[in-house]
């Protein structure tokens, strides 16, 4: 078998708020083929960051609890990591784009500095050859003239070309995974559609590992050949991109697609899921959908549902999936 | 692996602040039952004894006496209330004052906040010490001269700190969303902007109140502070001046009570900013 | 016949912005909204579209008087409400009511979500104690909020619940116009149709009239009655909701419906998206001639000095293009 990139198993997340411990992540278990295309959906809340920024140990670790039975990247466990570990995985082998690329560039620093850094302590480039390396990364990104744009503050760029900017940096050092962390939300329609267009052009390219974290399932499905659905910490459902989108299993990947905005179904047929995410300080016995779930049972009351094999490449947490299972 | 920090560790200064404030605080008002003797009775047998873990020392004046032969420990407790009194006063009124000030210039802005701020700088450029010891040595000094004087120096960082919060709670759309509701000014500086100001006004206020106390101490020890029958710290530490080399404890006793109570309403003041700054709250 | 709610008449706002330091320039300014006519009938929905800094909500604030206007005239009702000032100005906006994007910002944290929403009531004399009571009651159930959540404070509610509140306080005193800001671009895709159901019940309940501000034309195509497009502080196309998606004039208009993704992997595959070409021009110096035209793929000539007057492209449907003109309407 070969070796996965992404190799979580049984991976729990607490933060303390006050006194009380939240369960952002439970029992998560994930495994990812080199050069595969993840999305990983889910509302705010649902712990979908919060998993992907502990397998690159992102996480205040005053506040944040991480148990894992495995918590590989590339072959490598990063739970045991020092400083000298992580600077050796963060950029070559895993990278992070954040979600506002206002806050996540240095404002006194210029893009050409800022992405030939990494160039500059892992490959050991001279400035010069950095910055070379920079105005091609730009290029890349489709940044128009970027000899000129190297030299410039991010103040001086639209949000779109702040967020080409991220990827760049993030790509200068070819990574293995990609975590895109909704990258896009705080663009507009028209420059997302180009963003996504030109990440998935790359990853076709360049061939790495990429997961793309969203809250909107229309997103990915030019992007994604898996998705992967989160709800209350916990994945609910794990499935090939078609089969998912033609016919979701769990009744609440049913309703996040039926929520998606849409101009070919009638208002009147576009039916919301009802109710409120749950408070992720409580943490039920029983299916945490359930009280929103038009399918739910006494036994969802009761029991929670584990995430089983439904079918040969499909994984359901539901004791009432919709789909049948498929081989 | 992280554990709940326990309440005690997270807010260990802030506790002795406050235990520091409130024995001081219950010293001043129980004032006549802590202390031994009275602070003005004369004892001209029992002259300048020392404390009494000190050669010479009696354990009927534990902080020793002064050069009346009255009881450095019953003038510190007393001393206390006027301290005290002048702290709490001058903060009351600084931050009516300073709040005031801050609310008006932040929430009209234009030539209102203009001229406000141009006040507070010619304020904060002023020396203030010459000036006090100007007013107070012109119209004499007394309780209200001095808690008047004390807030005339401490409003400045309300109207500061104030102007500020309230410029950033003003762009909020709560705010404008009452405005579009049509509640009038009045109504929306009351139950919109002021409660949403307040927190940076409690810790403006426990750090003036150490700064009143000092400054009153210094104040008095220059002569020109509350005068009369009643010590305060500051008319401890001036009449002790002479008495520097032969009996330390007539001036080292009211300034360890200075020294403590504004450790006391500076620690209050770092913990209750720690507690109010959203970034470091949960 | 009765006239429209608000209408809006070569509205402008301009913004000026700080001068350079020691220089004898004029400080510059901005339109943000440029000679704008609109109007909005009762009971009507009206979504306005458009990107980041076109200009969709200073035009919302400026109809309602809370963004104050250049050049213009706004009228409410028929009557010339541009010029008020005051205790006139109040009243009239007591008939208006706004709904912010950021439902964590537009709640006061020191406040109970029941004098929240008895605040509107309270400024316009809405009666004793007991009727406030059972108007704030009435209304958490429209919102269908539990009446018990009157008690509680605003960070106790996700922000879903939160901007169910903010929809309540705008709704509670029937206004004959409301302006919502981007209200669901804060919440998650699951909440934003379920804030949307309610936004629609409301209205049906109420009979209320509706300025929708939104960046996803996707979104509220099937809520809209009718769909406005603004790209640089202009009007570029207006008209009822299904034949301006079903028919984009507009090149911009086609540009954003072409880049609403949709949730199925085999259509968008096989969709290629118009690619506009560089980025939207500072607003601080626009394009002469069409304001779109730097971007559009269908660029002519007479684009770049003249500028094109709003044209029929359907009933009650019009678009400021050249290409309508010509008589060879964009494919």
């Amino acid at each position: 078998m070969t070796q996965a990139v992404l190799d979580i198993e049984n991976l729990s997340v607490t933060f303390r708020r006050g006194g009380v411990p939240v369960r952002a992540v439970r029992d998560v278990s994930l495994r990812m083929a080199p050069g595969e295309v993840v999305g990983l959906v889910g509302e705010s809340g649902s712990g979908k960051s919060v998993a992907m920024m502990s397998a690159m140990r992102l996480l205040d670790e005053k506040r944040a609890e991480i148990a894992a039975k495995r918590l590989d990247v590339d072959g490598r466990p990063v739970g045991g990591l020092g400083r000298r570990g992580l600077e050796a995985l963060r950029g070559p082998v895993v990278s992070y784009i954040f979600q506002d690329p206002a806050t996540a560039l240095n404002p006194l620093l210029t893009v050409g500095w800022q992405i030939g850094e990494g160039l500059r302590r892992h490959r050991g480039l001279s400035r010069e050859a950095a910055r070379r390396e920079a105005v091609a990364l730009l290029a890349k990104v489709g940044v128009p003239a970027p000899e000129r744009r190297v030299r410039q503050f991010p103040h001086q760029l639209s949000g779109g070309m702040r967020q080409r900017v991220m990827i760049a940096m993030a790509l200068s050092l070819a990574p293995k995974l990609l975590i895109a962390d909704e990258p896009t939300t705080a663009l507009d329609v028209t420059v997302q559609a180009e963003i996504v267009r030109l990440v998935q052009g790359i990853q076709a390219a360049e061939g790495m590992a990429m997961v793309w974290v969203t809250h909107d399932l229309a997103l990915l499905a030019r992007l994604a050949r898996r998705i992967v659905v989160m709800y209350a910490g916990r994945i609910v459902e794990d499935a090939p991109a078609d089969r998912l989108y033609a016919a979701p299993a769990h009744p609440y990947t049913a309703g996040l697609l039926a929520s998606t905005s849409r101009l070919d179904v009638a208002f009147a047929d576009q039916k919301p899921i009802p109710g409120s995410p749950p408070d992720p300080a409580l943490d039920p016995v029983s299916c945490a959908f359930a009280p929103r779930c038009f399918r739910a049972s006494e036994r969802c009351r009761a029991e929670r549902p584990e995430l089983l094999a439904h079918g040969g490449r499909r994984r359901v947490a539901c004791f009432h999936p919709l789909a049948e299972a498929e081989p | 692996m992280i554990r709940a920090q326990p309440f005690l560790r997270r807010n260990a200064l802030g506790l002795i602040g406050l235990t520091i404030l409130f024995v001081a605080v219950a010293c001043a008002l129980a004032a006549p039952y802590v202390a031994p003797y009275s602070p003005t009775s004369i004892s001209l047998v029992a002259r300048m004894k020392p404390p009494a873990w000190i050669e010479g020392g009696s354990l009927s004046h534990l902080l020793g006496t002064d050069n009346l032969g009255r009881d450095i420990l019953s003038r510190v407790v007393h001393g206390a209330r006027i301290s005290l009194a002048v702290g709490f006063a001058a903060v009351i009124l600084g931050a009516l004052i300073g709040s005031t000030i801050g609310i008006l210039a932040g929430y009209f802005g234009g030539w209102i906040d203009s001229g406000l701020s141009f006040l507070i700088d010619v304020q904060l450029s002023f020396p203030f010490t010459l000036l006090a010891i100007f007013l107070l040595a012109t119209f004499g000094g007394g309780f209200w001269p001095v808690v008047l004087v004390l807030a005339l120096a401490t409003w400045v960082n309300y109207a500061r700190v104030v102007r500020g919060k309230v410029m950033s709670v003003k762009g909020q759309d709560f705010v404008h969303a009452a405005q579009t509701v049509g509640v009038p000014t009045l109504g929306i500086l009351r139950h919109h902007i002021l409660p949403n100001a307040v927190s940076p006004i409690i810790v403006v206020a426990s750090f003036s109140m150490a700064q009143a106390i000092l400054t009153e101490a210094a104040l008095s020890f220059l002569g020109v502070g509350v005068d009369g029958s009643n010590p305060s710290w500051g008319t401890m530490l001036n009449d002790g001046r002479s008495y520097l080399q032969s009996a330390w404890w007539l001036t080292a006793m009211p300034g360890i009570a200075i020294a403590l109570t504004v450790l006391g309403g500076n620690l209050c003041g770092d913990w209750l900013q720690d507690r109010f700054d959203p970034r470091l709250a949960r | 016949m009765t006239p429209p709610v608000i209408e809006a008449r070569g509205l402008t706002v301009s913004f000026t912005l700080p001068g350079g330091f020691l220089t004898r320039r004029p400080p510059p300014t901005v339109q943000a909204v440029s000679a704008v006519d609109l109007s909005v009938a009762k009971g009507e929905t009206l979504a306005l579209v458009g990107e980041s800094g076109c200009g969709k909500s200073t035009l919302g604030r400026a109809l309602i008087r809370t963004q104050s206007i250049s050049n213009g005239r706004v009228l409410f009702k028929g009557r010339d409400i541009t010029d008020l000032k005051g205790e006139a100005l109040r009243a009239a906006r007591s008939s208006f009511q706004m709904i912010f994007q950021d439902p964590y910002a537009s709640l006061n944290p020191k406040m109970r979500v029941f004098d929240t929403l008895a605040e509107p009531l309270r400024v316009h004399g809405g009666g004793s104690r007991a009727e406030i009571r059972e108007r704030v009651d009435e209304i958490l159930d429209a919102v269908g909020l539990d009446r018990s959540f009157g008690a509680r404070y605003p960070h106790e509610f996700s922000g879903g619940q939160r901007q169910r509140v903010a929809i309540a306080r705008a709704v509670v005193l029937k206004p004959d116009f409301i302006v919502a800001d981007e209200p669901l671009s804060a919440l998650d895709v699951s909440l934003q149709l379920q804030v949307l159901k309610l936004f629609d019940a409301l209205r049906r309940r109420f009979s209320l009239t509706y300025l929708f501000v939104s960046h996803d034309l996707a979104r509220v195509f099937g809520f809209a009655d009718r769909v406005a497009v603004m790209y640089l502080g202009k009007i570029v196309e207006i008209g009822p909701a299904t034949s301006l998606v079903a028919r984009p004039a507009h090149p911009y208009t086609q540009a954003l419906i072409a880049a609403a993704p949709s949730p199925d992997p085999v259509l968008e595959a096989s969709r290629e998206v118009p690619r506009l070409s560089g980025e939207i021009p500072s607003p601080l110096d626009p394009p002469g001639g069409c304001r779109f035209h730097t971007r559009c793929p269908f660029v002519m000539p007479v684009c770049r000095s003249v500028e094109p007057p709003m044209l029929p492209a359907g009933p009650d449907h019009r678009a400021a293009c050249h290409l309508l003109g010509s008589g060879t309407g964009p494919a």
